[in-house]
């Protein structure tokens, strides 16, 4: 196991704790380029499989930089092939260019005989709650599945209460519940389950904003201004992890200042449709419609002239269209093909 | 998603500037309108090359999905718009420069026929016909469509007159009786949720077994109560399969392993053409319909989206609903065809009048016998008798994976 290397406290500025990073990311690089390299060379890649940088990254758990670094080697070593879509296709095992093929990307699609875990990182509950999330998210769509505890352990080479730390947070999140008899379920994703969130979120946001907002520092809110403004002007720009940083700044930091902790909790708890939406997006890897990025403007810019009723009726009027987006969106997923699931991800119906 | 693939199949729509020759047009469909005398017919009058791209109905909304850089035109019915619009494979239609559009009729531009409103239940399609400003779908009219509506029917199912035992027979034709005791083990449905699901949910209804709030949107008890009361159906041994093709259907019964079945009109072809003594059924609760047409993928551009105009076009122009009719499908301009059909086809197909003389199918010079009537009667009365519209409910999601376990059960 490799682990990080940390700059000690006591030495003076950025450069050091730089320097760590930076040799952190070399190695990772390396890391992921040689597990891919492997796997496509020993044929347990599809040939055609699209890979982008986002899930890639994030089931190796790090940030996409050193994702990016590995493709760009594996492309000039000719078992990666650039298309006219966004990433790289996977080639055959000879380096011969393939037919695209899109498939949700797992540890299981990339050939991975083993958890990526050679890329620990400082923190094993982030990497192995942002894998559960992402297969959890991905996996309701499609049926009822249990999590197993201690296959999921094994998988990512942790202990079971490792894995149960990430789970109580997905179920905080309200991705799964625990049974009477303590098992993990998750799924299967109805429409009134995403209904139910938008409404809870319809009942209590506009609330929200209105505590937060005498908080909202001119600053933050002209950046997040700024950042709608370029995506409105550029839709093409955001990708599906870009859409969920636009979602995060006006439905959790636009909201944060509310002094009614409980409050905003609960509004955490509604996020499943945040969460279909960006597996939908990536699936799809579709950037978002211009009604979304306008409606998030109006918000903002009510917000900007500090008037606040418009801006908590902007954003209701938003969440319920939002909501018809989604469910629109729900009913496309009946007609993906199923994905390879982690084994952990047991399906009961 | 972008303009992918470095496949054969793209060529057409990247590369048109260097050869000037005939352009190749795509078209994903089923062989309920993906016919080999309509591509050729097609490929002469419009001077193209026309390759169909044919599979079951999901394959086809899979690949409409997932692949929009595969088809130029997707060829299937209104409520698998559900599935193409939120993924944004399609673009939208511009009527300006569809040449007949307001020859089109009222059933799927206003859900009404003869002055009437039609049912307003399932996937009515004038709700996802015109595309607003933002992008949506919705029934205002708008100058930007989402499908071009062409083919329509009201769908039933069939049954062989002789094995319908008397006590049946003595009574109206209904749907309960895809759920008869008496006819166990010889029984099929569609396997497609959008369309299957609904014929077992009016049957289920029909037999007094459960009554639907809105049988177009169940909610999640219904979809289960429906579920496990067919689960409890077929470990009786009650279905004998479930059919994906109309030629599948066809087989099925002409095969004799099934009597009763829900079935769509070019399956009545064949099995008029095996002989079989059959009945398609005006079921007294009402007919499932749907409507068919075309859309326009969302990478097409150039030489081979104005191809693809031309073909849209060319089946408003009569050959084409003409041919549909021998088939049993309506066409949403039906007057264009009148003229492509003998005056006593029109009798036959339209105005559901006895047939005056021989009449032909749509590849064979003899179909139905002189004297014969259509089952159902005419247009306004089999379209103007609809239950219920094929639907992708709210919680299609969740009614598929049921009725995956329903068909694996």
């Amino acid at each position: 196991m490799i682990r990080r290397t940390r700059a000690p406290v006591s030495l003076p500025p950025c450069t050091l704790a730089q320097a760590a990073v930076d040799a952190d990311t070399r190695l990772r690089y390396r890391l992921i380029h040689d597990h891919l390299k492997k796997a496509i060379a020993l044929g347990r890649v599809a040939p055609g499989l699209v890979l982008v940088e986002a899930p890639v990254a994030r089931i190796f758990g790090t940030s996409r930089v050193p994702v990016r670094k590995a493709f760009e080697m594996l492309h000039a070593g000719g078992l990666l092939h650039t298309f006219e879509g966004r990433g790289y296709l996977v080639a055959h095992p000879d380096g011969s260019v393939a037919e695209p093929l899109r498939a949700p990307l797992s540890d299981v699609t990339l050939g991975l005989d083993e958890a990526p875990i050679a890329l620990a990182l400082p923190s094993n509950s982030e990497r192995i709650y942002h894998a559960l999330e992402a297969a959890v998210s991905i996996g309701i769509a499609f049926g009822h599945f249990r999590i197993d505890e201690s296959v999921a352990a094994e998988a990512f080479g942790v202990s079971r209460s490792t894995v149960r730390e990430a789970l109580n947070r997905l179920r905080d999140l309200g991705l799964i519940e625990k049974s009477a008899y303590s098992h993990w379920l998750a799924g299967p994703l109805t429409a009134r389950a995403v209904a139910h969130d938008y409404e809870l979120r319809m009942l209590l946001e506009p609330a929200a904003l209105r505590a937060s907002q005498p908080l909202l520092a001119q600053d933050v809110l002209t950046d997040a201004y700024a950042e709608i403004e370029g995506a409105i002007r550029d839709p093409d720009s955001i990708d599906a992890d870009g859409l969920q940083r636009l979602e995060t700044t006006l439905h959790a930091d636009c909201l944060q200042h509310a002094h009614n902790k409980k409050l905003l909790r609960m509004i955490g708890h509604a996020h499943m449709p945040l969460t279909v939406n960006h597996a939908f997006h990536n699936a799809f890897n579709l950037h978002p419609d211009v009604a979304t990025l306008t409606e998030h403007r109006a918000v903002l810019r009510h917000l900007l002239d500090g008037d606040v009723d418009a801006a908590t009726d902007a954003l209701g009027a938003h969440l319920y269209a939002a909501q018809g987006r989604t469910l629109k969106r729900l009913k496309v997923l009946a007609v993906l093909p199923e994905p390879d699931l982690p084994k952990y991800m047991q399906r009961i119906a | 998603m972008p303009d992918d693939t470095s496949g054969e199949s793209s060529r057409p729509a990247r590369a048109p500037a260097v050869h000037r020759g005939k352009v190749e047009l795509r078209v994903l469909g089923t062989t309920s309108t993906l016919q080999e005398h309509i591509r050729k017919q097609a490929e002469k009058d419009l001077g193209i090359r026309l390759r169909f791209i044919i599979d079951d109905s999901s394959a086809v909304q899979r690949a409409g999905v997932m692949h929009p850089e595969s088809y130029e035109i997707y060829d299937q019915w209104f409520h698998s718009i559900d599935y193409l619009w939120p993924a944004r494979a399609l673009q939208p239609i511009d009527l300006a420069r569809i040449k007949r559009w307001q020859e089109v009729n009222s059933l799927p531009r206003a859900n009404s026929l003869a002055r009437h409103k039609c049912a307003s239940a399932g996937s009515v399609p004038v709700d996802r016909l015109y595309v607003q400003a933002d992008g949506s779908l919705a029934r205002k009219a708008s100058e930007r469509i989402s499908m071009l509506p062409l083919t329509h029917n009201a769908d039933s199912f069939v049954y062989l007159r002789d094995a319908l035992p008397p006590a049946l027979a003595a009574t109206p034709e209904s749907w309960a009786w895809l759920l008869a005791p008496e006819l166990a083990g010889r029984v099929a449905l569609q396997a497609d949720a959008a369309i299957g699901a609904i014929d077992a949910a009016l049957a289920v209804e029909a037999s007094g077994l459960m009554q639907f709030a809105d049988i177009g949107n169940l909610t999640i008890e219904e979809i289960d109560a429906l579920i496990s009361t067919l689960i409890g159906f077929k470990r009786r041994g009650h279905f004998a399969g479930f059919w994906s093709t109309f030629a599948d259907a066809a087989q099925l019964m002409i095969a004799n392993k099934v009597a009763i079945q829900s079935v769509w009109s070019p399956a009545a072809v064949e099995l008029q053409r095996a002989g079989l003594h059959f009945r398609l059924a005006s079921p007294k609760e009402g007919y499932r319909a749907w409507f068919g047409g075309m859309s326009l993928s969302r990478v097409a551009k150039g030489r081979v989206l104005d191809a693809a105009y031309d073909y849209l076009n060319w089946w408003l122009d009569g050959w084409a609903g003409a041919a549909m009719a021998r088939q049993g499908f309506y066409i949403s301009n039906s007057e264009r065809s009148r003229g492509y059909l003998d005056a006593a086809e029109w009798a036959y197909w339209y105005d559901g009048k006895p047939a005056e003389s021989e009449l032909p199918g749509p590849t064979s010079k003899n179909l139905i016998a002189a004297g014969q009537q259509r089952d159902g009667g005419n247009y306004v009365s089999r379209m103007g008798r609809i239950a219920v519209w094929n639907s992708v409910m709210d919680e299609h999601n969740y009614l598929v994976r049921r009725w995956n376990e329903f068909k694996q059960a």
